[in-house]
């Protein structure tokens, strides 16, 4: 066996290690450089007597520090969801209306393309966009793919007939001085909404049921804006390429009663869409909008005995508009949540108006009095007829629509027997590429297994930890993304197969791994895993039963205060520190861990 | 909403009015056909001079009488100014403008009271003149038919995890010839300016 190489830390920390240790006084962790130098077998000035600090003990020791010197303090830690004692007398309600821009090649009442020169303003504007005196709008089909798409997966009835609506208000972003919507008739009507504790329900929401049901009023479709900057004073430079631009509005009923069930909804509205390629922009590119209405009752009374769409007994709401991020969801509705319970608990009136909220404020602002709410004067456009769709067209676009991302996580949870919180992880990386890696790679091993006895669900967790952690890792720190990967699901499949019948430990496979993305597919001289095992002779020689009690040995030796602390103060966690240094020291592609610490055990039991 | 519909909605019913050599049964049906065509027998020479003299029927019968009050309830200025600011119309200079104003608007709303006279129960509006008949409406039906060529601009990816992707190749169309900003008057390169301040 050769002689392990010993680990030393470089000079510029030795003055640092000359230091006597105590508990008392805090030193630079030199395990992170050791660990670096290690992993590079470099060596500079010989060891000190103290030994590196894992990382894990290392934080633990500050956290108890901190905890600590709070006691001292008498500080108090705030309790992380300190619930309001005022919301025991005051129960919120929302509704939110989302805005999402559709996926589609050609606005909607023009064909002016809605991608393509990027970067030049202006360049997509069709006549009737510009609102040429004599211009029409003719209904772009192409269009309804992606709104009934979306109506289908958020439960809606697609209505076979429906209207188009002028929506009349003068502003320099709307070229006609109306926008086209779905006032009278929407397209589709009565869909709903599933949310778990999972997608972040609150427990006093839920209150001991699986899930709770968020009901959709509607989803009609809509015109877009043009896009404006302010430049100066009370110049503004408009672009209307973004006018016309086909929307739909998915407006929820008010059903909903906690901040966090809310952003929720949202959260879960874009990703439905997304899966079925109905709106693949999200809330931070712009391409998703939330309105919300917030109004709060005393719990038991009927508020001021408004009702929206079936719902009854509710206060009266105010409007907070354009909010462009979840955490502005949530903190918009809490703050203006606890401004309304401040003014009813003065004994004051709160006046249906609408309110703004910007980042970073502590309070909506009020953008518009009642008074000054617009009238819209809604009238059917006559320039439009009404539009019918075919039923033959929403049966096959429900019976081909792409799985949600629920069912998706469910499948993947069962099937491959991951835990929740990684099917969702690998279910939303990189646009459902990276599950669909992991699938190949799981069916790819079990084609290969001789026997049928290795199961789907262990094949599978093996598969799902490689891909979002080591494959994860490689993609961080050789800072390439998932479309760059050259790494193919046969690569992983042959390192996992020879993981799975011990021709080689994970140590090895992480290094093929490496080796196998630095060599770009396109080179002639890619390797297989097989010949990259046999080159660098890499296979699993299993240590002998006598060898692996030779180096255990050899180790305890080296350290009897190891020994001492687990054979005496009975610390069990050291047991795997003696398996990491017999991994260390022992020739690459020995050392099994598992077969390594019942050998620990034993000898430090005996 | 307030304003114009309710105005409107607490108007009293038209009054029975005389005027000069209109017939004054007309007044109850706004467009019914006059009674000289009743006499007429057939054979008899028509004679159009006299068939002309007397008008059958007189726009005066929209406006509102003069020397009589009207019934309908007063506009007030602040609903006024209301309606012009929806409308994005200039406000009045001047009072004596103001009451023109509100002279005109009620007159206005006087024919708009007596076109709401009409008996219009469970006739659905016109919105535009269409074929509504069942095989019209089959016509302009959007389909499968309809949607074939954009259902076949889509991919499926994936083998294991299918899903729906639209193709994004970008087409050059010839509708890109036309300049947006040939017509504007105020541009900053390819921006339209606006002036957004209130005293325009």
């Amino acid at each position: 066996m050769s002689t392990p190489i010993r680990r030393q830390a470089p000079p510029t920390l030795a003055r640092v290690l000359s230091t006597c240790t105590s508990s008392a006084t805090r030193l630079p962790r030199p395990c992170v450089v050791a660990k670096w130098l290690h992993s590079r077998n470099l060596t500079t000035a010989t060891p000190r007597a103290q030994e590196t600090v894992p990382l894990r003990k290392h934080l633990k020791d500050e956290a108890k520090r901190k905890k600590a010197e709070a006691k001292i303090n008498n500080a108090v830690a705030p309790k992380k969801h300190q619930l309001d004692p005022r919301l025991a007398r005051w129960e919120l309600t929302v509704g939110i209306e989302i805005h999402a821009e559709l996926n589609t090649t050609s606005k909607l009442f023009s064909a002016a393309p809605t991608e393509g020169q990027e970067g030049m303003a202006n360049s997509r504007v069709a006549v009737f966009d510009a609102a040429l005196p004599g211009a029409q709008p003719h209904f772009q089909a192409a269009t309804l793919l992606p709104a009934v798409r979306a109506a289908i997966a958020l439960g809606c009835e697609v209505q076979r007939k429906s209207g188009w609506d002028r929506k009349h208000y003068f502003h320099w972003d709307q070229p006609n001085g109306y926008q086209i919507t779905q006032y009278y008739h929407p397209f589709a009507r009565n869909g709903s909404l599933a949310l778990t504790a999972a997608d972040g329900v609150p427990d006093e929401e839920l209150q001991g049921a699986e899930s709770v049901m968020v009901g959709i009023k509607q989803i009609q479709m809509e015109q877009d804006t043009a896009k404006t900057t302010n430049h100066g004073n009370s110049t503004y430079h408009v672009d209307l390429n973004r006018a016309g631009l086909p929307l739909i509005e998915v407006i929820t009923l008010p059903q909903i009663h906690s901040p966090q069930t809310a952003a929720a909804v949202v959260r879960k509205v874009q990703a439905a869409l997304r899966s079925v390629d109905a709106c693949v922009t999200g809330m931070e590119l712009g391409g998703l909008r939330a309105d919300v209405n917030v109004s709060v009752r005393e719990r038991g009374t009927t508020g001021t005995g408004t009702s929206y769409s079936g719902v009854s007994g509710l206060g009266q709401r105010t409007e907070i508009k354009n909010l462009s991020s979840f955490k502005a969801i949530e903190d918009a509705i809490v703050a203006e949540r606890d401004r309304q319970i401040s003014v009813l608990e003065a004994g004051g009136v709160i006046e249906g108006e609408t309110r703004g909220w910007t980042l970073g404020a502590t309070e909506t602002t009020r953008l518009r009095r009642k008074e000054g709410e617009v009238d819209y004067r809604y009238m059917p456009d006559p320039d439009l007829p009404p539009l019918i769709i075919g039923t033959d067209l929403v049966e096959h676009l429900r019976l081909t629509l792409p799985e949600l991302p629920a069912e998706t996580i469910q499948r993947v949870h069962s099937a491959y027997g991951l835990s929740l919180k990684d099917a969702k992880t690998i279910v939303e990386l990189d646009d459902g590429d990276r599950l669909e890696f992991m699938e190949h790679t799981v069916q790819l091993v079990q084609q290969s297994l001789p026997d049928e006895t290795t199961d789907k669900p262990k094949i599978g967790k093996l598969a799902a930890n490689w891909i979002l952690h080591e494959l994860g890792g490689l993609l961080t720190t050789s800072e390439t993304s998932w479309e760059d990967l050259t790494l193919t699901p046969q690569d992983l499949a042959d390192i996992l197969l020879n993981l799975l019948q011990k021709q080689i430990t994970a140590r090895v496979g992480k290094q093929l791994l490496n080796t196998l993305h630095e060599t770009p597919t396109t080179s002639e001289h890619r390797p297989s895993v097989e010949q990259l095992i046999e080159q660098g002779n890499l296979r699993l020689r299993p240590l002998s039963e006598q060898g692996y009690e030779e180096l255990a040995r050899a180790i305890m030796e080296g350290h009897p205060e190891m020994v001492e602390a687990v054979r005496v103060k009975g610390q069990r966690g050291k047991v795997m520190w003696f398996v990491g240094q017999m991994v260390r020291r022992g020739e690459e592609g020995t050392v099994e861990p598992e077969r390594a610490r019942v050998v620990v055990e034993r000898l430090l039991a005996g | 909403m307030s304003g114009l519909r309710a105005v409107i909605s607490n108007a009293a019913p038209l009054q029975h009015v005389k005027l000069g050599s209109c017939r004054a049964n007309a007044l109850h049906r706004p467009f019914s056909r006059g009674s000289r065509r009743e006499t007429r027998e057939k054979g008899e020479e028509v004679d159009a001079a006299a068939l002309l003299a007397e008008p059958t029927w007189s726009v005066a019968s929209l406006l509102p009488p003069s020397g009589q009050t009207s019934q309908a309830p007063e506009i007030s200025s602040k609903q006024l100014h209301h309606l012009l600011r929806l409308s994005a119309l200039a406000p009045p200079k001047d009072a004596e403008e103001e009451s023109k104003m509100l002279e005109t608007l009620a007159s206005q709303l006087h024919f708009v009271r007596d076109i709401q006279q009409v008996d219009t129960t469970g006739v659905e509006p016109l919105q535009s003149l269409r074929d509504e008949t069942a095989s019209g409406e089959n016509a302009s039906e959007l389909g499968m038919a309809a949607l074939s060529v954009a259902l076949g601009k889509e991919d499926v990816r994936g083998k294991f995890h299918k899903r729906i992707r639209r193709r994004r190749d970008v087409e050059q169309t010839d509708e890109a010839a036309w300049d947006p900003l040939s017509t504007a008057s105020k541009k900053v390169g390819r921006f339209f300016v606006v002036e957004g301040g209130k005293n325009e």
